[in-house]
C-alpha cells in the first residue's frame, strides 16, 4: 500500500508494482490530454476541465472567452514537465517496491493534477453522487466493471490526495 | 458642425470606469461529488487566502446547499478567481451581484 512522508525538502511517496502501473497509466492519460487544446479534447473532459458556464453568465464575447479557455489551458500546460518527470522516474522498472520523489514545491502541481483525473474518470464513465456514495464491497460490485476499475482509481487518487493534503498542510 | 458626439463619449468611459472598479461580482462555486472536501478547503485557502475556519464553512456550505459565494468582487478580480478556482477543478460561475 502507498506510503508518503516528507525528507527535508522531498516527497517521497512507496508504491507496490502493481500500484506504480496504475499511476504510470494516469500520468500518461493527463499528459496526453493536458497537451490537447480545449476544442481538441473530448466533450466529457471539455465539461470538467474547461466548463464555460461561468463565462456565459458573466456574458463574456466569444473572444473573451477564447482567450479565458487559452489562459486554463495555459495552467494546465504548466503541469506537463512535472507530470513528464514523474513518469521518467516512474519508468524505472524496479522488483519490489517502488520509489517517487518530487519536490515539496511541485507536490500541489501533483496534487491538482491528479485530481484533474479524478474528474475526468468520474465524467468519462458517469459516475455522479450515488456511485461516489457507495461505500460496500456488495454495492461496488453490482456497477458495471468499467464503472467499478474507475470508482477504484478515483479512490486510489483520493487517497494519495489526502496524504499529499497532510504533508502540505503540515509543512505550513 | 457635429459636435456632440464627445461628450457621450466621456459618459460611456465615465460609467465604464465606475463599473470596473465597483465590487459587484460573485463568484459562486457550485457543488460536485468527485472534489474531496478537504481538498476544497486548500483551495479555497490557497486561492482566497481564506483561513482554515473559513475555508471550512463556504467548503460545508457548498456541500450542504449545493453552492456557496466566496467573494463579491471587480468584475477583473472575480474573473481573475473564477479562473484560479476552475484550474483547480472546481465548478466556478461570476454573477452580477443583484
Amino acid at each position: 500500500m502507498m506510503i508518503a512522508k516528507r525528507e527535508n525538502d522531498l516527497v517521497l511517496f512507496t508504491f507496490s508494482g502493481l500500484e506504480r502501473k496504475v499511476l504510470e497509466r494516469i500520468i500518461l492519460s493527463l499528459l496526453e490530454n493536458y497537451k490537447l487544446s480545449p476544442e481538441q479534447i473530448d466533450r466529457q473532459a471539455a465539461a470538467v476541465w474547461y466548463s464555460t458556464r461561468g463565462c456565459e453568465k458573466a456574458r463574456m464575447s466569444s473572444d473573451e472567452t477564447a482567450d479565458w479557455l487559452k489562459q486554463l489551458h495555459g495552467v494546465r500546460l504548466g503541469r506537463v514537465e512535472l507530470l513528464q518527470k514523474c513518469l521518467t522516474q516512474l519508468a524505472r522498472r524496479s522488483h519490489g517496491p517502488f520509489t517517487l520523489g518530487i519536490p515539496v514545491q511541485n507536490a500541489e502541481a501533483l496534487m491538482t493534477a491528479l485530481n484533474d483525473h479524478r474528474l475526468l474518470l468520474a465524467a468519462h464513465h458517469d459516475i455522479g453522487e450515488p456511485e461516489m456514495a457507495l461505500r460496500s464491497f456488495a454495492a461496488v460490485s453490482k456497477l458495471p466493471p468499467s464503472q467499478q476499475a474507475a470508482l477504484c482509481e478515483i479512490e486510489f487518487l483520493a487517497y494519495i490526495i489526502d496524504e499529499l493534503l497532510q504533508l502540505l498542510q503540515g509543512s505550513e | 458642425m457635429e459636435t456632440e458626439t464627445l461628450p457621450e463619449i466621456a459618459e460611456v468611459t465615465k460609467e465604464k470606469v465606475e463599473n470596473a472598479f465597483e465590487k459587484n461580482w460573485n463568484v459562486i462555486v457550485w457543488n460536485d461529488p468527485v472534489n474531496l472536501m478537504t481538498y476544497v478547503v486548500f483551495v479555497f485557502m490557497k486561492v482566497l487566502a481564506f483561513p482554515k475556519e473559513k475555508a471550512t464553512k463556504h467548503m460545508l456550505e457548498v456541500h450542504h446547499q449545493g453552492k456557496s459565494c466566496v467573494a463579491t468582487e471587480t468584475r477583473e478580480k472575480a474573473e481573475l478567481y473564477y479562473q484560479q478556482l476552475q484550474g483547480f477543478g472546481l465548478s466556478v460561475t461570476i454573477e452580477r451581484a443583484e
